[in-house]
């Protein structure tokens, strides 16, 4: 019997094996091929490449600053010059993150049944994250404040694990009765709770807002001194909190 | 047997080479764990598993040199080194034959793995609750579908891969009345609207809606939570002369039109759509959580799966870990939208995945095979051994 592998100097063995798998290479070549097919036609709705059409932005009131306060306006993406409808090309998000993955499964934020509230001046808006509905900062000797409002849908696991997360984010120990560890307030029919506590230099008034079949969470962190003294701005805040 | 070829069964019967092939799969699998850093896993995977040397660039010059052997590469001469020792070495007999069961069980999974990177295909499906889709759709191939929509009915899609794009060539298409011609193509982009960049020269396309638009070039993005965004410029000729330039991209959701002949044609740039002959709908998602907490417990999507004869039609729950197994594919819940209405599957089609279970049954048979082999030989030897001194 004839063997190849017999006349080849022992060198070029490692030749020998690229020729035995270049048909895997050839296998694993950019595919150019081009295809035809008749398919039928999709319902209107259901049209274009989805995974890729990244929802619009949604128009958030809350995220520009009320009128007459002097803050400038967020420079909304000029998609006019596009069709109706069409999602705003800059600053579109990766269609890779089009599709929630597992990993983050425990963060879908409340899309249904939005709330709006009006800022006071001195606050700066910033950008609201897919977490934050809105997102403000206020800025005083003492340092800086952060207002973050967001939303989930369902309870979130119940007021008390909410105190007792906020509580541990201060390090204090959790409470057994909820109903002592918060405030209740009325403002345009909603039923707010507010929960204040303070540690090591650290103050935080959370507000835990029940709304349609989400939970609404308005938290106002920072100094102590800076936030006590910000806390009757933050509670006419809360006042202004409705349902559109 | 001639030295030459005893000399080359020599080298590959070797046990010496098996160890050095295992450590080089180690070093592999460490360096393309740390790789991952920069560069992802799915360009990792091309690069340093399913590529027969993992190459590096030398520095000033275009030139890729080998700097290590690949998972092909190290596989493949696994494989042969097994099996040459098993011919070699092992006499076929039955006291040899869980080691056979083992050693082909072990040579089915090194193949099942080689199998699967040439054929497997994953695409995703995603679907709002009570849509029906027939297609699933590439989460990295991007193609171009120029659509023949002047039927009442049907759509006539001819699907360009933009790797065909990519050669700057011309396109002539036996279904299509024009031709086209891309000038330029970006893998990886940005678009914005013209008025917000000013002082930008004007753009190449004098169609739909490239001309309101500027292209900004990036660099390929290898981040998984990323995906790379091409641009191409397409001229477009038909028998009469050119039709005109257009920009397409799959940033660009709805389609640009161009009539031809009385026909009206689509051009999307789309993920790869891979079409099916059955349709699956989705009845409902569900998001179920722990009591009294926002921590998921479980995901599943009840999907109705039909064909169009109706010969199939059937409701089937899936959910992690428990895909739904139809026409050679296998539907997993892989995500959900925040609005916990939109399903994701991930749709797999791997005609060797039932390779890597057999194979894993082989060698748990040989093992058991072999280890009850050696203990009757050992019980046998024992009992002869205590007859023996019963005597003496």
């Amino acid at each position: 019997m004839w063997i190849p592998f017999i006349h080849m100097a022992p060198h070029s063995r490692p030749n020998l094996i690229l020729l035995l798998a270049a048909g895997l290479l050839l296998a694993s070549c950019k595919d150019t091929k081009i295809i035809s097919y008749r398919v039928p036609k999709e319902p209107v709705a259901n049209a274009g490449a989805t995974p890729l059409s990244a929802p619009a932005p949604v128009a958030n009131t809350n995220d520009l600053p009320p009128a007459g306060q002097g803050s400038p306006a967020p420079v909304a993406p000029a998609n006019d010059a596009l069709p109706p409808g069409h999602p705003a090309i800059e600053g579109m998000p990766a269609p890779g993150d089009a599709g929630t993955a597992m990993a983050s499964a425990s963060v879908p934020t409340a899309a249904s049944q939005p709330l709006v509230w009006t800022a006071p001046a001195g606050w700066t808006p910033k950008n609201a994250s897919a977490m934050r509905k809105g997102s403000y900062s206020i800025s005083g000797p003492e340092g800086e404040g952060d207002v973050s409002i967001t939303a989930f849908p369902g309870d979130v696991g119940g007021n008390l694990a909410n105190v007792n997360r906020w509580r541990g984010q201060l390090q204090l120990p959790p409470v057994q009765d909820v109903t002592t560890a918060v405030q209740p307030l009325e403002a345009n029919g909603l039923h707010l709770l507010v929960f204040e506590g303070a540690n090591q230099g650290t103050r935080m008034i959370g507000v835990i807002v029940p709304h349609s079949d989400a939970t609404w969470f308005f938290k106002l962190t920072g100094p102590d001194a800076l936030i006590a003294r910000e806390k009757p701005a933050f509670l006419d805040f809360l006042k202004t909190v409705r349902a559109p | 047997m001639r030295p030459l070829l005893k000399s080359f069964l020599h080298f590959f019967t070797s046990l010496r080479l098996t160890v050095v092939l295992l450590v080089l799969s180690l070093l592999l699998v460490f360096f393309a764990t740390l790789a991952q850093v920069n560069l992802g896993i799915w360009a990792v995977q091309t690069k340093y598993f399913r590529s027969l040397f993992v190459t590096a660039q030398l520095p000033g010059t275009e030139l890729f040199v080998p700097v290590f052997p690949g998972g092909y590469l190290i596989g493949g001469l696994l494989l042969l080194n097994l099996g040459a020792a098993h011919v070699s070495r092992l006499r076929l007999s039955w006291a040899k034959s869980g080691l056979w069961l083992t050693h082909f069980g072990l040579i089915l999974l090194l193949l099942g793995e080689l199998f699967t990177g040439l054929w497997q295909k994953e695409s995703m499906m995603r679907l709002d609750q009570g849509e029906t889709k027939a297609y699933s759709e590439s989460s990295r191939q991007i193609e171009l579908a120029v659509i023949d929509t002047t039927d009442p009915k049907f759509d006539d899609v001819v699907a360009i891969p933009t790797a065909a794009l990519e050669q700057l060539g011309t396109i002539q298409h036996p279904k299509l009345p024009f031709r086209i011609h891309t000038t330029t193509y970006h893998q990886n982009s940005l678009l914005q609207m013209r008025r917000q960049v000013p002082n930008v020269p004007p753009s190449p396309a004098d169609q739909g809606f490239g001309p309101q638009l500027v292209v900004t070039p990036l660099p390929l993005t290898y981040k998984q939570d990323e995906q790379n965004m091409p641009t191409a410029v397409l001229e477009l000729a038909g028998a009469d002369g050119p039709l005109g330039t257009w920009l397409v991209s799959p940033l660009l959701t709805e389609p640009q039109s161009v009539t031809v002949q009385g026909h009206t044609y689509q051009l999307l740039m789309r993920p790869t759509r891979h079409y099916y002959p059955f349709s699956v709908t989705l009845l409902k998602f569900s998001h179920d959580r722990y009591p009294g907490t926002d921590i998921p417990k479980n995901f599943s999507s009840r999907v109705r799966l039909r064909t169009p004869d109706a010969s199939v039609d059937r409701e089937v729950l899936i959910y992690m870990n428990n895909p739904l197994r139809y026409g050679g594919l296998a539907f997993y819940q892989a995500g959900f939208e925040p609005n916990d209405r939109t399903t994701i599957l991930q749709v797999v089609q791997n005609p060797s995945w039932l390779l890597p279970y057999i194979s894993c049954v082989l060698m748990f048979l040989g093992l058991v095979i072999q280890f009850a082999i050696h203990l009757t030989r050992f019980i046998r030897k024992r009992t002869a051994v205590a007859a023996a001194a019963a005597t003496a």
